[in-house]
């Protein structure tokens, strides 16, 4: 099972928000070694999950459009089991019981907004690691 | 021959003789055959009189038992003994009547019984309400029977009144028939005696009159009857009747008096209805009627109703006590008569005539008129009733429709009876309509995405099933209703019998608004709640990797003002999840995910989660845990209200200073969570405010600003959602306690020795044993097997172990210090969830074979000092009991599905796994296994489709454990069964609770394998 922080190589952060996206990358470029891939709409982030073929992706799930949730739906459809990528839902419409909706959709965990850049990467690992 | 005048004479007279005697034998003959006749009609009123009399007197006597058996009240037996005394001499009387007529007597057989059997049946009905009181009555009476009864008296009663009427009309029929041969014959021969002998003729000539009166009579009574059966009310019954008595009596004027209550509730008569030929339309005394009244004794009709008779005054103009006599005179009145309508021996009206003709005293009329009378009164009794029950159903229908709210009743076959305007208008439902049509055509269904409402679960019909419902939401869309309306719909049963359900009512109001509301609050919070953590997290997020140097090194003043930002838009955010938390409870929406914690876990985990924040600050925390046990709580919700005060509490401590957690006992049956600190304190005066919204007791210390002023108010609320205490204990000065209480759920023990408990998924053994090496010696072969051990060395302490944890096997002491080990395993043994545990029992004493305890899984006996391999074999067999079981698991996230497996295998159970549902139903045609662990949503066919699939089978009868993320509908689960089946919501069930099943079933299979093994051997 792939599942470790460790085997994590290639990430797609998926965020309608380009300010977001810019910090995001920032903090997790700052903090690990991963390669990250942004993409700005739904669209785009099912283009770059077939041709990047990333280990992680992190959805942000209120986006226009097509939400994140959607996302992951069209994911399942769209790219083998072998290429997909585990999912984590970065979300500002946060409530509890939706965390557990998130959960049962598939996703390895969720990330509330605001958060704290410098602690990301460890928040992302904490996840993969009890995953 | 010269024929001499005295022979033509006497020819002539003896021609007159014969042709008198031919006609008096004509006469005579026809009279005969006509008073025949006119016997045979007043026979049959009679008959129809006493059939009346008896179906009345049955009906009485049946409503009045029945409000006996209600209220107890003697007062209600008077119909039952009044029919009980005189119905055998009604019934003799039809038998002498009837005795003529086989079917009718057949008929009159039949009634006979059936009237015997219910006075027979109310009589016993009646015993037993007298010495036994309602309760037993209702049980003793035979409702339905008798109900069976009435209607079969009922009916042969309509069917004998039929036959009477048939023959009835063929009798006027005959009678005219023979009063008009009469007539002609008698004519003719009379004509002829006139012509010889006048006073023999004008004798004939007055018997012709005499019978052409009764005649009429007898024609006058039937068209009464006839008018009774076709009038609807009373006042044309009575019109028709003065009119037809008028016409028929060549009486000019004719009126009904009723007996009615005036102002100064004095019983009079008044005018029901005024009868007049034309000619008397314009006179005073027609005119005068409406505004005249009669007491009792007064004028015609006041004699009458006093005396109960019918009474004729052959000149009214002479009569001392008629107080109109003068507007009578005016016109020309002379002749009176009245008679009586009566029922029961009780005057209802009196009706009277007057004509202008004085005539003779008519004993005959008098006789007739009698008759009608008391037709009529039976009539009017009728009438009454259907009026005032009339009346009644309307003013409860317009009670009804005052009400809002919609309301309706049904019968116990959910067709409806009554219904209000309100109930109409909500449901868009405008024609009657029974329960079928609820979810066809009125179109009610669970949401607005068209979900129909299941049928067995409308209010309506579980209220018919004895339910009471409260406040069921239900969406209403159809033709009428094209945009829904939400009802929130109330049910009660009806029950006018006593324990028996004889209909439902429901009442149900428009919700349709407060729902919109509702949605439309949570969609703004929703909203709010993204817009403003949007922009923070860019602004949290800049300054967050600023600060932390990934954009460069900064100089230390920028540092610092970047640090200040920071920590300020750290407290934005929490003031805003403060905030829509509060509104949230505040609204009602907080909606607790309640499960089994365990308490201890609560406190560690929130210590544990406060801990960098306790180090940063220098403060130690401590815990001191005097007992523990399971909550129902919301974890989460929980940790928060602990973290929330242990920060208060830290903030508020000086370096070095220690915070207390402890946990003990609280009040009934509840566990208390104190946290102390030694800061400055609460004044006692500011104490009030503690909890409330914005509270900042001392607006000087630097410290509040760290807060947002909610936290102890979300705190509050989130205990008192729990249906917790929650308070404070301080001094000024001293430091503070804050302290909340959660419901046990069993009795919490103050210090039970709990160390290093186990994760709840982990199945361990438990070692009930007091002597310490032998539990050492005990744990170190457990552990060797690889079990995770507990130890308990009392009962209490393995009581308190078990109503947490499901060991995977018990090693059982007998001689303990509070009792002996066999008493826990009775324990066990009614416990059904922990019946099934496999137990081994290490004892100072051999197996006596007194002991007639059976535990079903008891493995093993042994005797102290116990042989290793032998405890090793019965560890074995501890796991291996359910061990020959393949349980097929059927999951396709990949990490629950390995868990499950764990959990399975944990049990010594084989496990297939299928990810799929396709693989799902080739696994069990492969291995058919012994139970089916069912996820729903699964790649296809799902989860019901394989349910439905493996129902067709004939091996349908598998167990199913069906665990699933989805909350399943009573309709759902009972589809989604196979053998015995439980349903388990993946986020509520604890793996506890899974395991338990797993056990449970497979036990209870495996208990059949063997017994079929032995037979087989």
């Amino acid at each position: 099972m792939r599942s470790r922080a460790t085997d994590i190589k290639k990430v797609l952060l998926v965020d309608d928000d380009a300010n977001i996206r810019f910090i995001t990358e920032m903090s997790l470029q700052g903090l690990t070694d991963w390669e990250i891939t942004l993409a700005g709409t739904a669209q785009e982030a099912l283009s770059a999950v077939t041709q990047v073929k990333p280990d992680l992706a992190l959805l942000d799930v209120m986006m226009p459009g097509m939400d994140g949730v959607t996302l992951l739906r069209k994911m399942r459809e769209q790219v083998d089991e072998a290429n997909m990528p585990l999912v984590i839902f970065m979300t500002a419409k946060v409530q509890t019981q939706e965390i557990e909706a998130y959960k049962n959709l598939g996703a390895v965990g969720v990330i509330t907004k605001p958060f704290d850049p410098m602690k990301l990467a460890e928040q992302i690992e904490g996840i993969l690691n009890t995953a | 021959m010269k024929i001499s005048i005295f022979t033509k004479v006497t020819i002539g007279v003896v021609v007159v003789i014969v042709t008198l005697c031919v006609s008096m034998a004509i006469s005579l003959d026809a009279r005969t055959k006509q008073t025949e006749s006119r016997k045979l009609v007043l026979h049959t009123y009679q008959v129809l009189n006493l059939l009346e009399r008896v179906h009345s007197m049955m009906k009485d006597a049946e409503t009045g038992h029945r409000g006996f058996l209600l209220t107890g009240q003697n007062e209600y037996l008077e119909p039952h003994k009044r029919a009980t005394s005189k119905i055998d001499d009604l019934i003799e009387e039809l038998k002498v009547q009837l005795s003529d007529n086989p079917a009718q007597q057949h008929r009159l057989g039949i009634l006979t019984v059936k009237t015997d059997e219910v006075l027979d049946s109310q009589q016993a009905s009646i015993e037993v309400r007298r010495q036994r009181g309602l309760q037993a009555a209702a049980g003793a009476s035979h409702f339905e029977l008798d109900k069976e009864r009435m209607e079969e008296i009922h009916s042969t009663i309509e069917e004998m009144i039929k036959t009477e009427e048939t023959l009835l009309n063929e009798r006027s029929d005959k009678l005219n028939a023979a009063t008009a041969t009469a007539f002609t014959y008698s004519t003719l021969f009379s004509v002829a005696s006139i012509i010889c002998v006048g006073v023999a003729g004008l004798a004939l000539l007055g018997f012709l009159r005499a019978q052409q009166k009764s005649e009429r009579e007898l024609q006058v009574q039937y068209s009464v009857a006839k008018i009774l059966n076709e009038s609807n009310d009373l006042q044309d019954a009575a019109r028709r009747i003065e009119q037809l008595l008028g016409e028929a009596g060549a009486w000019c004027i004719g009126a009904t008096w009723m007996v009615e209550t005036n102002e100064h509730r004095e019983n009079v008569l008044v005018c029901l209805d005024l009868w007049r030929l034309a000619t008397f339309a314009d006179s005073e005394f027609t005119r005068d009627s409406n505004q005249r009244v009669f007491k009792k004794g007064e004028g015609l009709p006041g004699r009458v109703w006093e005396s109960g008779k019918a009474t004729f005054i052959s000149d009214v103009t002479q009569d001392a006590n008629f107080p109109s006599s003068k507007a009578a005179e005016q016109i020309g009145l002379k002749t009176a008569f009245a008679f009586p309508i009566t029922f029961g021996g009780d005057v209802l009206a009196v009706t009277e005539f007057f004509a202008t003709d004085e005539r003779p005293v008519d004993q005959a009329l008098l006789d007739m008129m009698t008759a009608i009378g008391n037709q009529l009164g039976q009539f009017i009794v009728r009438k009454t009733v259907e009026v005032e029950t009339e009346k009644q159903r309307q003013f409860l229908q317009l009670i009804l429709d005052t009400v809002s709210d919609g309301i309706m009743v049904a019968d116990t076959e959910g067709k409806f009876i009554l219904t209000n305007v309100a109930a109409k208008e909500l449901t868009g439902q405008t024609k009657r309509f029974t329960r079928d049509d609820w979810t066809d055509e009125t179109g009610v269904y669970l949401n607005e995405a068209g979900d129909k409402y299941p049928l067995e679960q409308l209010p309506l019909l579980r209220a018919i099933r004895g339910e009471e419902v409260d406040d069921a939401e239900m969406l209403i869309r159809n033709d009428s209703i094209p945009t829904g309306k939400w009802l929130s719909v109330s049910a009660r049963p009806l029950r006018e019998i006593e324990d028996e359900v004889t209909g439902a009512v429901i009442f149900f109001r428009n919700v349709s608004e407060k729902k919109e509301a509702e949605k439309r609050v949570s969609e703004f919070y929703s909203t709010v709640s993204h817009e403003l953590r949007t922009p923070l997290t860019s602004i949290r997020g800049s300054l967050g990797l600023i600060e932390g140097g990934l954009a460069g090194p900064l100089p230390d003043k920028t540092l610092k003002l970047i640090k200040i930002a920071r920590a300020e838009s750290d407290r934005l955010i929490r003031l805003i999840n403060d905030i829509l938390d509060l509104r949230k409870i505040e609204a009602g929406m907080l909606e607790l995910k309640k499960r089994t914690c365990d308490t201890q876990k609560l406190v560690e985990r929130a210590i544990e989660g406060i801990q960098g924040m306790a180090n940063e600050r220098g403060v130690t925390v401590s815990e001191e845990i005097n007992t523990g046990g399971p909550t129902e709580c919301d974890e989460d919700r929980i940790i928060q209200v602990l973290t929330n005060l242990l920060s208060n509490a830290i903030k508020f401590s000086e370096k070095g200073d220690r915070v207390i957690m402890a946990l003990n006992p609280g009040e009934q049956n509840t566990f208390k969570f104190s946290i102390t600190d030694t800061g400055p304190g609460i004044a006692p005066e500011q104490m009030h405010k503690l909890f409330g919204k914005f509270q900042q007791l001392d607006q000087s210390d630097s410290r509040k600003k760290d807060g947002t002023g909610l936290g102890l108010a979300i705190t509050k609320a989130i205990v008192d959602e729990h249906g917790g205490a929650i308070g404070v204990d301080s001094e000024w000065g001293k430091g503070s306690t804050f302290w909340f209480e959660l419901p046990a759920t069993f009795s919490p023990v103050r210090n039970v020795a709990v160390s290093n408990l186990p994760a709840a998924h982990v199945h361990p053994a438990l070692i009930v044993e007091d002597d310490k090496n032998v539990s050492e010696v005990l744990r170190t072969h457990l552990e060797a097997d690889g079990f995770e051990v507990i130890h308990a060395s009392s009962l209490k302490e393995a009581s308190d172990f078990l109503d947490i944890y499901t060991p995977l096997v018990i090693l059982l002491d007998l001689g303990l210090p509070d009792g002996n080990g066999l008493d826990l395993m009775e324990r066990l043994q009614s416990d059904e969830k922990r019946k099934n545990i496999p137990v081994v029992i290490i004892s100072g004493t051999e197996k006596d074979g007194k002991t007639t305890h059976v535990h079903p899984a008891l493995i093993d006996w042994m005797v102290k000092p116990f042989n290793e391999k032998r405890l090793h074999a019965a560890l074995d067999n501890a796991r291996r009991r359910i061990g020959i079981a393949q349980v097929l698991v059927v999951e396709d996230d990949p990490s629950t599905r390995e868990i499950l497996k764990q959990q399975v295998e944990s049990l010594g159970v084989k496990c297939i796994e299928a990810t799929s549902g396709e693989d799902a139903l080739k696994s069990f045609d492969e291995s058919n296994p012994d139970l089916v662990i069912l996820d729903l949503m699964i790649p296809p066919p799902d989860g019901f489709e394989v349910v439905e699939k493996l129902r067709s089978r004939l091996d349908s009868s598998v167990p199913l454990v069906v665990y699933s993320a989805l909350d399943l509908t009573e309709a759902e689960k009972a589809k989604l069964t196979l053998g015995i089946t439980a349903h388990l919501t993946k986020s509520t069930a604890t793996p506890d609770q899974l395991s338990n099943v797993i056990r449970e079933f497979l036990n209870g299979l495996m208990l059949r394998k063997e017994s079929d093994e032995s037979l087989k051997s």
